[in-house]
């Protein structure tokens, strides 16, 4: 598993100030790194059990610090879903 | 030889284990008998009709077997049960029939995972066992897409009926009221599902693809199905491009659905695989065009049929048609594990001759799924009618004989 995308860097190094959520995969103890997280600022949003992560927010910089930090796995934009509804035009039927 | 006038699921029916010691039959007679020479067998409460030579009756084993020898009778169907439907959907996917071999997804825990849901509506009376938000709006469902997909799954009206009419429902608000929502919301809310021991989850969310399966979203999909639970998820809407299926729809381990019509063409807005790693999705196609469901109060999603129901369209529609499916089969066999489950309705779904990528396996089918026939070659498209639940069940009768 890459630790983020590169395309995700990428747009964090473009606006380093800017306010990102982020679903951070984390090795060994959420606990642990919890607390490391406060102390960088972040601010923790919900930790998930079934895959050992968390959900944050924090700035882009902050973001970037976290890829040299040893408990993290991996770091992807927490994206937004949707309803899966067609879009305006889309109809049904055979194509 | 006297056995073949004894209708299949009738005869089934008599063998099963725990079988009752009477059976509500219909015994269809020569039509140049007269009413007073049919053969009765010493049966109670015969209820005879005059628009084809038959009568109703309860009998037990042994009197059924004794009719049967009778040269006066043709054929002995079982009495069964008839629901009113959801639409058409519901019948063309033959869950009627499984109704009719007993299970409406009874007791069944199942999780929709959406925008709430209306709970006051009267489809949904005494079966919500919790209802849970994770978005700060409260759960009440104030966009409308998850009542309508419960009702999909789980509705029991009068009018319209859905896929597992008796399942139980735990309605997770994840998704904002414009519809949307951001990951996290949904791994929580997932997280809370599998905490409560529901053993199916609908998703009828998603982003946009294409995706490879290891985004946390789907890798929390995954996990939840190694947790026991069934996962039912929408292959998206950005179709018909390639590689247009957006997580969590490319989680690996998760039933992947995509929509076709209830003539079973393929819906052009439907997702197609494959995922970016290179495997096959969607898994299966369900009707998922202008399916008519429960309409959240307050609402305007979709066309609205009239207080109660709404019409709408997607994958969305698509995927609760397997949840319910899947409450059904494990109302029938509750040993299946996810994976079984999974196998079990693809293998039985009815090729369209679609790409793999479009079609999955083809268009599942609840009663085949419960039969457990795999079905190699397409089928003729049936003409949809509003008695298509009464067809079905008609079906059976001659299917059966």
């Amino acid at each position: 598993m890459k630790k983020i995308e590169s395309a995700f860097q990428n747009k964090l190094q473009a606006q380093p100030q800017r306010t990102v959520r982020l679903i951070v995969r984390v090795k060994g103890e959420l606990s642990a790194a919890t607390a490391r997280l406060a102390e960088l600022q972040a601010t923790v949003l919900r930790s998930f059990q079934l895959i050992n992560a968390v959900a944050i927010s924090c700035s882009a910089e902050t973001a970037l610090a976290l890829l040299d930090e040893p408990w993290v796995q991996a770091i992807e934009e927490d994206r937004q879903v949707s309803v899966q509804k067609p879009k305006k035009g889309k109809k049904g039927g055979q194509k | 030889m006297s056995d073949i006038k004894i209708n299949a699921a009738l005869a089934e029916a008599m063998a099963a284990p725990g079988a009752p010691s009477e059976h509500r039959v219909i015994v269809k007679y020569r039509k140049e008998l007269s009413t007073s020479h049919r053969p009765l067998a010493g049966i109670v409460r015969p209820q005879h009709f005059t628009l084809i030579p038959a009568a109703a009756m309860l009998a037990s084993p042994e009197q059924i077997h004794a009719l049967a020898t009778d040269p006066g009778v043709e054929t002995i169907w079982p009495d069964l049960i008839v629901h009113t439907c959801l639409d058409v959907s519901v019948p063309h996917i033959q869950a009627p029939q499984v109704w009719a071999a007993g299970y409406t997804g009874r007791n069944v825990p199942v999780a929709i995972v959406d925008t709430g849901i209306d709970a006051s509506h009267p489809d949904f009376a005494g079966r919500i066992v919790a209802m849970q938000d994770f978005t700060g709006e409260g759960a009440r469902d104030n966009h409308g897409h998850g009542t309508h997909v419960a009702g999909i799954t789980a509705g029991a009206g009068n009018q319209y009926k859905g896929v597992a009419p008796e399942a139980q429902i735990y309605a997770v608000k994840v998704l904002h009221g414009d519809g949307s929502g951001y990951m996290s919301e949904v791994m929580a809310g997932l997280e809370w599902a599998v905490q409560q021991n529901v053993k199916v989850i609908n998703l009828s969310l998603g982003g946009v693809g294409p995706c490879d399966g290891t985004d946390a979203l789907s890798a929390t999909c995954d996990a939840a199905v190694d947790q026991g639970v069934m996962l039912c998820v929408a292959a998206g809407n950005y179709g018909p491009s390639v590689s247009s299926v957006g997580p969590p729809g490319c989680a690996r381990k998760v039933l992947t659905v995509g929509a076709c019509s209830n003539a079973d063409a393929i819906a052009s807005f439907s997702a197609r695989g494959p995922t970016s790693d290179g495997r096959v999705k969607p898994d299966v196609l369900l009707p998922g065009v202008n399916i008519a469901s429960c309409r959240a109060q307050g609402t305007t999603m979709g066309t609205p049929v009239d207080t109660l129901y709404t019409r709408a369209s997607g994958t969305s529609m698509a995927t609760p048609h397997a949840a319910g499916m899947a409450a059904l089969l494990l109302e029938a066999f509750p040993t299946l594990t996810p994976a079984q489950l999974k196998e079990r309705i693809m293998v039985t779904a009815i090729t369209l001759g679609l790409d793999a990528n479009a079609q999955g396996r083809g268009r599942a089918d609840a009663f085949r799924a419960y039969d457990g026939t795999p079905s190699p070659t397409p089928t003729p498209t049936p003409t949809p009618t509003p008695t298509g639940c009464l067809l079905s069940v008609l079906h059976l009768f001659s299917a059966g004989r």
